[in-house]
This record gives structure tokens, sequence and C-alpha cells, in this order.
């Protein structure tokens, strides 16, 4: 891949929704409106862990103004099969069970059923007037809890896999797996220092800022029509068509604007529950979740108990490492533990690894992913050890770092060699940053370093392109538009067709007018969807330039089209001159891509704390903060930093303040924005970006996916900093003041 | 069902009068009775700031304002804070700064940092952070807001000036 | 990639069964050649000196795009 000019790639335009967005004028899916609209509200459960012995809805559907409620009931009566709703099959029951009870509730908040009144204060009345009898069930709340013999179990037909094979235990252990590679007893005997630690994580919530949301109308022609705020509006439908047990051409689903998702408004929660009640009602039904619900109702994040092990020569080159990995999966199988044995040791090059990874479920909601998945957990672990070795070797941690680094060619403990990578770059970049060798002075602060990776992924995106007679186009793409990349496909396609990114009409649309696109999700939006309008807007050049050698009448091959204007020998058109004759050389031109791409790169992520610690209360101040990452080609700088900075204060969030605090009945004591703590303007300074470039030789421009990876290392370097600040090795998430406290009180005891 | 109480206000400088219950927020208000959107529910409980307008000039989260609490009051809500077709410096200043990704915040972030500019005509970073303490950002880290904010409060000056 | 995986069924029978279903890749597999994941799946190329694995399948945190595979 050659460095190119690019006269759109890399500048900064306005994002083309930019004028709705500051003038409110934008709809999300809570301010849909329709004729007749009903209201939804979900009942949920009190209890962690209970039988549900009988629900009376007769009182509530009394009360005036409800129209219909729905219970887990009302899905067809199908029986049960597997399905493919996620990593593996998972029993159609469970897929089910989640939406909506049946049987058992499984965490506190998990929902049996819903109401559709004439307003939302009617239909939240009668949810509390329905009469639910519980037989409530001790809980298991923690990963180790649940896998000790004799803990309560959730599913009575959930059976261990362990290593591929099912083991017919009935347990909480959903699955048990393990990667190996050369011989860590080999590799431990070999090195001159070893450190093993233990490591405990919170839950902790994606914390977008707008509830979960979604109007269905099951019309009177049998389609479902869906408008709600999503991260994948294919996977809503097809997720939805599934638990209805429909043809997936009976859904359509027209995303609105959404608020934040970061990973957990993939999974379906109330689109499925608004369709029943639409059926029985004959009429739109429109849910909103509460705060409350969104805490105690979606998917949080896996807690997690980690043990890292790792050993190092006097040279300082890692001889081996080794990681327990136990993830908390909530009400269902399926945390990201999977990811998270893929990236725990990603960073480095380690020929002896053995990684064991257990995917265990308990009384929590059940988890989805967040921004990453699984791989925070794991950095903030690994990262330590890294830090504590390097400490015990008397090496400068980037140093460190940087004679293990990864590079092409590196092996993962899960495999695949790497191909282009740019770990190296990243913690050279950080290396040479003002900010590593700026001094830090004063008492009680310290400086803490660390690295993480994450996958970019490929999958499915389309997209079509018209051309219009002013020379401007019409640009139509099914990625819901989380963070600006309706602006950044747009650029992608205006670089090609050499016009400016503003010529470029970029719209996401609804599920029957585009064609198949995966989730706005896994940091593959700007790569997939922007390849995908890569390829229709050379569609579009191919058959301009067929139009050019008409009017010019030579042969098209002779056709070559530079920053936007049409040569051939002598003669030339701009773009929009050209545009204008479409109509007399053939009619219109429609571009289209379809694209499922190969040429995925990985992004490393590194960065740079400072902090102080009061060692009268605990507190943490975050002094400074430096975030550096490979975007292998940034295509919109400004949205390539935003996501930097977005995730880093997620990291520092879950270093410092956020967790589900559950008490032992396993309710949620703090679920609400005052209690669970996510950072203020007021917590933090200016979040500094490093934009490094090792392109990715798969992609056009050289892209990679970059929303994730920078979320992956700021807790393992807040960790760190706390240590030279507070002389403290933490090695539970949250750090909070309490936490601190606690360990510099041990520490002086 | 609660009988109607007829509340009358100035919102965006333009009379408005409506009927809502007494235990109606005027978040709720705003949005459902008054078709006026922009102003977003975040918690429903004053916490994360989504829901911010001005009420007789102070910020308030109005998810903590009953809609008959409104009577009499002038409201601003981010519908009125362009200038007809012109942007406030504010919404040309977020949009040239990148300082919205979902924009599910922004609102409340345009409408409280409005005010600030109306009292404090060249904040510091720091009294940014404070004044907008109370709006959550999840999206953006907070950066880009405040550079955004800043560089509005100049440019207002320098057409003061 | 279909022939590599019959040909692993001959050397160690009960692999087919860990990799797919009906025939299909299993949704929660991906297949990686020479460290690039690859969107074919079992129409893939393979070379003599190709490099496979079967990895957990990363899928952006969302369901597998076949996801109506059953009906």
């Amino acid at each position: 891949m050659k460095t190119q000019e690019y006269t759109v790639v890399g500048t900064r335009p306005v994002r083309h929704d930019g004028a709705d967005k500051v003038t409110g004028r934008a709809l999300y899916g809570a301010d849909f409106q329709m004729a007749g609209l009903l209201y939804g509200h979900i009942l949920r459960s009190q209890h962690a862990h209970a039988r549900i012995r009988r629900i009376d809805t007769s009182k509530a559907e009394q009360l005036p103004g409800v129209k219909a409620i729905v219970t887990a009931g009302d899905f067809p009566q199908t029986p049960d099969r597997l399905v493919d709703l996620g990593e593996g099959d998972t029993p159609l029951s469970y897929a089910r069970g989640n939406v909506l009870a049946k049987g058992k509730v499984l965490y506190k908040g998990h929902a049996l059923a819903a109401v559709a009144a004439t307003n939302v204060h009617i239909a939240e009345e009668a949810a509390g007037l329905i009469e639910v009898e519980y037989e409530a069930l001790p809980c298991v709340l923690t990963a180790p809890e649940a896998m000790q013999d004799g803990a309560p179990i959730l599913h009575d037909d959930l059976k261990t896999k362990e290593f591929g094979e099912q083991t017919g235990r009935v347990s909480n252990v959903a699955e048990h797996f393990r990667h190996v590679m050369g011989d860590v007893n080999a590799g431990f005997a070999e090195a001159d220092v070893i450190v093993e630690r233990e490591f405990h994580t919170a839950t902790v919530h994606q914390g977008y800022i707008e509830p979960h949301n979604a109007t269905a109308l099951w019309n009177n022609d049998g389609r479902i029509l869906v408008w709600c705020s999503t991260q994948g509006s294919f996977v809503v439908r097809d997720v939805t068509a599934c638990l209805l047990d429909v043809p997936v051409s009976r859904i359509k689903v027209t995303p609105m604007e959404i608020g934040g998702g970061f990973g957990g408004k993939i999974n379906v929660y109330l689109e499925p529950v608004a369709a029943l009640l639409s059926k029985k009602t004959g009429k739109p039904v429109k849910i909103v979740m509460s705060r409350k619900d969104v805490f105690e109702g979606t998917g949080p994040t896996p807690g997690s108990y980690i043990k890292v092990k790792m050993g190092a020569r006097k040279d300082g080159r890692i001889t081996a490492a080794q990681a327990y990995m136990a993830y908390e999966a909530g009400a269902y199988p399926g945390s990201m533990v999977a990811p998270g044995a893929m990236c725990v040791f990603a960073a480095y090059d380690i020929s002896n690894v053995v990684i064991d990874g257990f995917d265990v479920v308990v009384n929590k909601p059940s988890t989805a992913a967040y921004r990453a998945p699984g791989a925070t957990n794991a950095a903030f672990a690994a990262e330590s050890v890294v830090d504590e070795i390097a400490e015990k070797l008397g090496a400068d941690p980037l140093d460190f770092r940087l004679k293990n680094a990864a590079k092409e060619g590196t092996r993962r403990a899960d495999g695949p060699k790497y191909r282009r990578i740019g770990c190296v770059e990243v913690i050279q970049a950080m290396k040479n940053h003002p900010h590593y060798s700026a001094p830090l002075g004063g008492p009680n602060r310290g400086r803490g370093v660390a690295v993480g990776f994450w996958f970019n992924v490929g999958l499915p995106s389309s997209c079509t392109i018209s051309v219009s007679a002013d020379g401007t186009v019409n640009l139509v793409e099914g990625s819901t538009d989380i963070g600006g990349t309706r602006t950044s496909i747009a650029m992608q396609a205006a670089e090609v067709l050499g016009i400016p990114a503003e010529d470029v009409r970029p719209t996401v649309v609804d599920t029957d007018s585009v064609g198949f696109t995966a989730v706005t999700g896994g940091s593959r939006t700007t790569f997939a969807t922007g390849w995908a309008a890569y390829e229709a807007a050379q569609d579009v050049v191919r058959q301009m330039k067929e139009r050019a050698a008409k009017i010019w009448e030579t042969e098209a091959a002779s056709v070559t089209l530079e920053r936007g204007v049409f040569h051939s020998a002598d003669k030339r058109l701009t773009f929009p001159e050209l545009a204008a004759k479409l109509d007399q050389t053939g009619g219109p031109v429609v571009g289209r891509g379809a694209v499922n791409p190969r040429g995925v790169g990985g992004s490393f992520s590194g960065c740079i704390a400072d902090v102080e610690v009061d060692p009268e209360t605990g507190k943490v101040t975050i002094l400074r903060f430096t975030s550096v990452q490979d975007a292998g080609k940034a295509i919109h700088p400004s949205y390539v930093e935003g996501q930097m900075q977005g995730g880093s204060v997620q990291g520092i969030g879950w270093a410092l303040n956020e967790e589900y605090y559950m008490n032992e009945a396993g309710s949620m004591m703090n679920s609400s924005l005052l209690d669970y703590r996510m950072p203020t303007a007021l917590d933090l300074p200016m979040i500094d970006t490093v934009i490094v470039e090792v392109p990715n030789p798969g992609h056009p421009f050289g892209a990679r996916g970059v929303g994730e990876a920078n979320i992956v290392p700021p807790p393992g370097a807040i960790a760190n900093a706390i240590y030279r600040a507070a002389g403290v090795r933490m090695n539970r998430l949250p750090m909070n003041p309490p936490a601190i406290m606690q360990a510099i009180w041990s520490q002086r005891d | 069902m609660h009988a109607k109480v007829r509340v009358q206000t100035t919102i965006n400088g333009e009379p408005q009068e409506f009927l809502c219950e007494p235990r109606q927020s005027l978040l709720e208000c705003l949005r459902d009775i008054l078709g006026l959107t922009g102003t977003k529910e975040g918690c429903n409980d004053g916490n994360c700031g989504a829901c911010t307008v001005l009420l007789d000039d102070r910020v308030v989260t109005s998810c903590l304002v009953l809609g008959v609490e409104a009577q009499g009051c002038q409201i601003t809500t981010i519908e009125g804070i362009a200038k007809g077709s012109e942007l406030h410096p504010l919404q040309r200043s977020f949009l040239e700064n990148a300082a919205l990704q979902c924009g599910i915040c922004t609102p409340g972030f345009i409408v409280a940092a409005k005010a600030l500019l109306d009292q404090q005509p060249n904040p510091s970073e720091d009294e940014i952070r404070l004044w907008l303490a109370n709006n959550l950002c999840r999206c953006t880290g907070y950066d880009k807001i405040i550079r955004a904010v800043k560089q509005a409060a100049e440019q207002i000056q320098e057409v003061n000036a | 990639m279909r022939q590599v995986i019959d040909n692993l069924e001959q050397a160690w029978p009960g692999i087919r069964e860990r990799l797919l279903d009906q025939g299909k890749l299993r949704p929660n597999i991906s297949i990686a050649v020479d460290g690039e994941v690859t969107p074919m799946g079992l129409l893939e190329p393979v070379t003599p000196s190709s490099e496979v694995h079967f990895i957990a399948a990363i899928k952006g945190g969302a369901p597998a795009p076949d996801a109506q595979r059953h009906l």
C-alpha cells in the first residue's frame, strides 16, 4: 500500500446530519409518533431467581385504558429447537426467555409481562396490578461461586461443554475451553521472574444516554413494521422473525437515529414484545425503557474472575504466560470470554501460553457486547502483571513491551499469525510522546501505561449510489449511524468519484430498501460499509466512463478519471458536467456495491495516564491522559479522535467508579445515573490523541476499524499509575475510593 | 386519570398553551403534548442533563419540573436556539469541532452552554466543565465539547467586539 | 475448505461434527487462512502451504447473519 495524497479521505468535513443533530430535529426512536399509538410498559421480576408459579393479569386488564397484556405464553407455541442467534447454537427457549420469562425468572429485572395502554402512566399502573406468585430460589452472583459444587443451578438443561465435548454434567458452566501453545512448564522453568495475580472485575454497563425503545405495528396485511433505535436493523429483523416464528420478509425495520449503543443495542429486547402487543390490539405500540429498566433489563458486560501468571528472563523476554478466565454470562450462556481469551496476551510475542476460559451463568442480566467485549477485563489483568514484571526486572514499562511486542508473523495463542499490525508503532508513539517524558512532580502522583488489542470484523454490507443531474450523488446504506459513519462512508465514495464530501448525500435506510448489512459494531462500519460505498462508487465510475466514451465516440478503456475530471485524449468533462448529460446518453446511472470483505486488520491501542491519589479519601484524579491508536488510515480524523476519546473515558469510568453494586439478594442497589457513576466533564482533563497509521493492506484506503480498541488499555494503565502514586497494586475493578483506602490500609498493616 | 390543568407559557419566544395532568413533567409536556421532541429523556431523575431547558433563564432538568410549574414562565428549548435558518455559534461550533457522535446529549449541552455564555462570555476550561457537569455524554469524553464551547465563546466575542 | 474438513474427518473422526452443523459451518466458528478470516467459509480455496485455523467467531457483538437458517 503506497502512501497517497487523498482529496477527501483524511479531511474533516462537517457531518451530513449535523444540522438536524444540533437543532433537535433529528428523530430518535423515542421521538417516533404515529396515529393511534399505544404505549407499552414491561413488568419485571423483583426476584433474582425464582420459579413463576402463577401470573394473574385479570385486575390489570380491567384498568381503563389498558388494551392488551402479553406474557411468554403469547409467543407461538413451537417446540424448542436450536437457533443460530449468537456465538453458538442457542435454544430458542433461551432466546425467547430473556425477552419474556417462562417458568423461571433468572435475574432481578427479568421481563415477564407487558401491558399496552392509551398512555404510559396507565400502562405502568396496570403492570403494578399484575399479580405474580413466585417461589423464590437462592441466587448466585459471581462466577467462582456459580462454579462451585452445590451452587444454585439456573438451567436444568444446561450441561457443561468441555474442550468441545458435551460432558452431560448439569452446572452453571456452559463452556470450558483452552488454548495451548508451546510448553508453559518449560517456559516458566526458564523464567528468572514469575508473577501470578488474581483479579476481579465488576459488572459494568455501556451507559448509553438513550434508553432502549421500539415501536411495532402488526399491520392488517400481516407485515410487522418496526421503528427502533438499534445498532443492527437486520439483526432486529432476523431475531424478531425467529422469536415470532415468521419469515423475515414479513418484517420491515426502519432504524431511527440512535443515542449510543457501544454493543448494548444489538440484542433484541422490546421489538418482539411490542409486536405481540400490536398483534393483540391491532394498533402500533411503542415501548421505551426507563433508566432503571436499562440497568436491570438489558445486557451489561460480564463481571469476571481472572488469574494471570507470567514469567520472563533477565534479558527482558517473556517466556511463558498463563490465564484462567471465568466470565459471568448473566442469566443465559454467552459471555464474551472467547474474545477475551483471544486478546489477553494479544499484544505480545510469547511462545508458551495456556489460556483457560469459562462461560458461567449467574443471576444477573444476560450480558451483551460492550466495546471490545471481553478484552478490557483481560487487559486489566495482563497489563497489571506485565507492569509488575517490568518493575521487577528494572525495565522501562514501554521498553519491556517493545521487546516483547507482537509483530507481523507473531502467532496468537488462539492460533492465527498476525498480518501487518501496528503494535510496535503504537508503543513507539507512546514512547515518543511528550507526555511520557514530562516531569510529574508532587506527592501521591504516578504515571502508568498499558496497551491493548481488538479485532475488526468484515461481515456483509451493501450500498447503492445514484447520480443526480447536478453532479451530486445520493448514497443509500444500511449501517445505523452511532458516531458519524454516514459521513466517513460518504467520504470514501466521494474520494473515488472525485467530488466533494458535501456532494454525497448519505441516507441510512430500512431493511426493505438496501441489501443486507450487518451490525454497526465490531469496528466494522467505516471499514466494511465504506468498502461497499467504494465499490458502488467504482461501479458509478465505470458506467460514467462508458457514457463519456459514447459522447466522445471513443473506447471506454481510454477514459480516465482524475480528481473528478474525466479525460480522453484532449477531451475533458468534470463529474457534474457529465452528470448533466446522463439523460441524453442512456438514462440514470446507479452504482451498487455489496461486500463481505476480507483484509480485515486489527487495531492496537495504548494509553498513558497520570493520576493523583488522595491518601486520605482514596479519590483518584486523572491529571493527564493520552490515547494512542493504530487507525490504519483515518478517514475522518475528528471522528477517529472522538472514538479514542470516548472509549478512553468509558475505560476511565470502568476503572474508577462504575459497577453493578449488588446486594446479597441479587438486586442492583445503584440502578440510577446518580449512583452508577459515569465520568462527567468535571472528572476529566482533555484527552490527547495520537493517530498512528500503519495502513491495513487489505482495505482500499488502508483503514482499520477504530471504534473499540481504545477502551481496552485504560483500566490497566490507571491501575499501574495508582501503583506508582500510592504504592498499592489494585486487583479489583472498580478502583473506587473505598477500594483504594482498603488497599492502602492493608499495606500499612 | 386526573383532571387536566391549563398551562400558559412562552416557549422559544412564542406563547404556548397546553392541557396537562398535574403528574406530568415539563419534559413530558414538551415532548408528548407539544411535539417538541428535541429535548430528550435519558434518566427521568435529573442525573443526565439530556432534558435540559431554560426556565426563565435558569438551567433546569425538565424531568424534575412539573408541567404545571411552567405556568407563566419563559422556556427555551433546543428548538429555539437557532435564529430561523441561522445556526447559533454554539451549534456551528459543535459541528465544526465534531463535538457530537450519537447526538442524543447535544440538545441538552447546547442549551446549557448557551446559558453559560449568556452569563459568562469568556469562561475558562474549568468553568465550562463545572457548568456542564450535569450534562452526561458517553460518546465523546467531553474533550471536543469543551473545545466547541470555547470556540463559540471566542466567536461570539468577536462578533460583539 | 470443505475437502480439508472431509480429510480431517478421515484422520480424526468426530471433528466434522465439531465444525459443521447440517453441512454448514457452525455460527460460532470462523475460519482463518494464513491469519485472515475468510468470508467464504467452506468454499474458500486452500493451497498445500496454507495454514488454517478454526477460531471463535467474532461477529461485532451480533447474532450470526444467517440467523434465519432454521426457517
